[in-house]
């Protein structure tokens, strides 16, 4: 169970890490915990693999790329085989298994213009067991906020 | 490549967890803390940089139950039904998506809870408060990657 501090700190790390010159002890003033326990906590659960990456989040398009969401019907005994060669692609960043009947949901980013991730799709569609395989591009975009409270 | 790049790419990975990181990363692409941040600074203002921040593994967070759900909300709708789900803290992802022949959802929210109950609860609640009655809940059943784009 993490601490009451550990928490204040996680949850304050996953919204905004201020970019200044000593960001740890900025996040841990606004906090009341010092620049060395925020230090300590980030360390801590970075190791035991809670945290993922600390970092820069980007607005992909801002950057050039473009991206979408692609849903695809694959057979299933060549399911996890399709997912491992779609998931080669370093422009692949999330792919999973879902429930129903398109079972393979994966996101598709490229430096460029939506042609580019048109043609990486129709790559994708030619793997043996894809049965169909569909793009579903933002038109609009809502919300974007991972903040899990621990 | 652009100093701009070069910081992006600095950023997209892990920063150095120390007390000054950006003097660190700085120094590594010959820079001064100073133009590091300023340029921070201005990708940040231009809505680039989103924010900087720690991304944790939901699952090892104690968020076991995570289900994208894609609904069928008539295009009028679209706007308010979005902004009600975005308002969810449950709700961490919400966007309009183009729709395709044989599927007509166009609004995906992902969900996450500490269990399925939660999700259909929430689930139950946006029903509830949009009065959209069409969705597919789309359980995710095997992860095979997860990972933070690398874009230089």
């Amino acid at each position: 169970m993490a601490t009451r501090v550990e928490k204040k700190v996680l949850d304050a790390a996953q919204a905004d890490i201020p970019a200044v010159s000593r960001p740890f002890a900025a996040l841990g003033a606004g906090l009341g915990v010092s620049e060395a326990e925020v230090l300590k906590v980030l360390k801590a659960y970075k190791k035991k693999g809670v945290i993922r990456r600390i970092g820069g989040s980007f607005e992909t398009r801002k950057l050039g790329f473009s991206s979408t969401l692609a849903g695809a019907r694959v057979a299933p005994a060549r399911l996890a085989a399709v997912a491992e060669e779609i998931s080669k692609f370093p422009g692949v960043t999330h792919c999973y298994e879902r429930a129903g009947e398109m079972n393979l949901w994966f996101t598709v980013g490229v430096r460029g213009s939506m042609a580019g991730v048109d043609r990486k799709l129709a790559s994708f569609r030619k793997l043996p067991g894809v049965e169909k395989c569909f793009s579903f591009p933002v038109k609009k975009m809502f919300k974007i906020k991972t903040l899990f409270p621990v | 490549m652009t100093r701009k790049q070069a910081i992006v790419r600095a950023l997209q990975g892990d920063i150095p967890l120390e007390p000054a990181p950006f003097k660190k990363l700085a120094a590594g692409l010959g820079l001064t803390e100073e133009k590091f941040l300023g340029t921070l600074g201005e990708l940040k203002s231009r809505g680039v940089l989103r924010c900087l921040r720690a991304i944790v593994r939901h699952k090892r967070a104690g968020y076991s139950a995570n289900a994208m759900v894609a609904w069928k909300v008539p295009g009028n709708r679209a706007s308010s039904f979005g902004k009600a789900a975005a308002a969810l803290p449950a709700i961490s992802h919400c966007y309009e998506r183009l729709t395709r022949p044989g599927w007509p959802y166009n609004l995906y929210t992902m969900v996450h809870g500490r269990s399925r109950a939660d999700i259909s609860k929430v689930v139950a609640g946006l029903v509830e408060k949009t009065g959209v009655k069409e969705y597919l809940v789309l359980e995710s059943l095997r992860e095979f990657k997860k990972t933070s784009m690398v874009y230089f």
